[in-house]
């Protein structure tokens, strides 16, 4: 299986950007349908080692640090050729532009709980509004409730959500302007957080990776 | 191009645990995804983000005596 590997489309990166990507290969820069794209040619499917994941979040997160803006692409994503990669990127051309749009200039944080996960109750089939609200709960996170509020005034867009598996048992994730990411940690640190069994695992700055859209070609 | 304030916002949190949890989370969950015509090459990512999440589990437990390890050797 061979193609270009793609990395993440940016806006503003400087000129002469090199990294080494997946496969320790040169990453290049392409001019696709109006869009950067950061690729990677490679004659044969990308092996998903530990070694390969970092190499991908390292070009992601060097082209976050040196660009205006870096919509991240999902590890793995190989497409044919420039033609297929155009097609893509030419259907999606309106949504991509907003999120690159979204993420200048701003970066993400990630507020992650870990720990034991409750039972989650089956929702009931035989009515519509209970399965709606069992729905709409999927994207609530309470435990977070006192640390969202505290650094509200510093989150230009938020998202979360409740992992139906894994470790992690809920996740809120936060777009903040860079400028502002120290008085946002300070913020968060400043309140309390959720108690045990519960622990918050707290990540950024970084790429905006939640806030990408999907794109079907 | 990076400002002085980008390359400052880069390392405001430093943890192993938090790194290796969002390196993971983030590129096997996230990002855009790019259906239809082109190829997701690698076939079982599901299956890999599976096993990577055993893997941070059990460095829940490792990570913080490794980081106590690491504390003490700097106070020698």
């Amino acid at each position: 299986m061979s193609g270009l590997y793609l990395y993440a489309l940016v806006e503003g990166a400087p000129r002469g950007f090199s990294a080494r990507g997946v496969a320790n290969r040169p990453v290049k820069v392409a001019r696709v349908a109006g869009f950067t794209a950061l690729v990677t040619e490679l004659a044969e499917g990308v092996d998903p080692s530990l070694k390969n994941l970092a190499a991908h979040d390292r070009v992601v997160r060097k082209a976050w640090r040196d660009a205006k803006a870096v919509l991240p692409i999902r590890f793995g994503t190989l497409v044919d050729d420039r033609r297929a990669l155009e097609r893509a990127l030419g259907k999606g051309q309106k949504d991509l532009r907003g999120a690159l749009g979204e993420l200048a200039h701003r970066a993400q944080f990630a507020l992650r709980l870990v720990g034991p996960r409750e039972e989650a109750s089956a929702a009931p089939r035989s009515s519509g509004a209970a399965y709606l609200k069992a729905r709409a709960k999927r994207h609530e996170v309470p435990e977070l409730d006192a640390v969202v509020a505290a650094a509200g005034s510093f989150v230009r867009a938020q998202r979360s959500e409740r992992p139906a598996a894994g470790p992690i048992v809920a996740a809120v994730f936060h777009l903040v302007d860079r400028q502002d990411a120290r008085a946002y940690v300070r913020a968060v640190k400043r309140v309390p957080h959720p108690a045990a069994p519960l622990r918050l695992v707290f990540a950024g700055p970084g790429p905006g990776w939640a806030f990408a859209p999907e794109v079907s070609a | 191009m990076a400002t002085g304030s980008t390359k400052r916002a880069d390392n405001l949190l430093e943890d192993q645990e938090a790194s290796l949890l969002d390196l993971i989370d983030n590129l096997l969950n996230r990002g855009v995804v790019i259906n239809g015509e082109l190829i997701l090459g690698v076939a079982g990512v599901d299956l890999v983000y599976l096993r990577l999440s055993a893997l941070i589990a059990a460095a829940d437990r490792v990570l913080p005596q490794s980081r106590e390890k690491n504390r003490a050797a700097r106070r020698k």
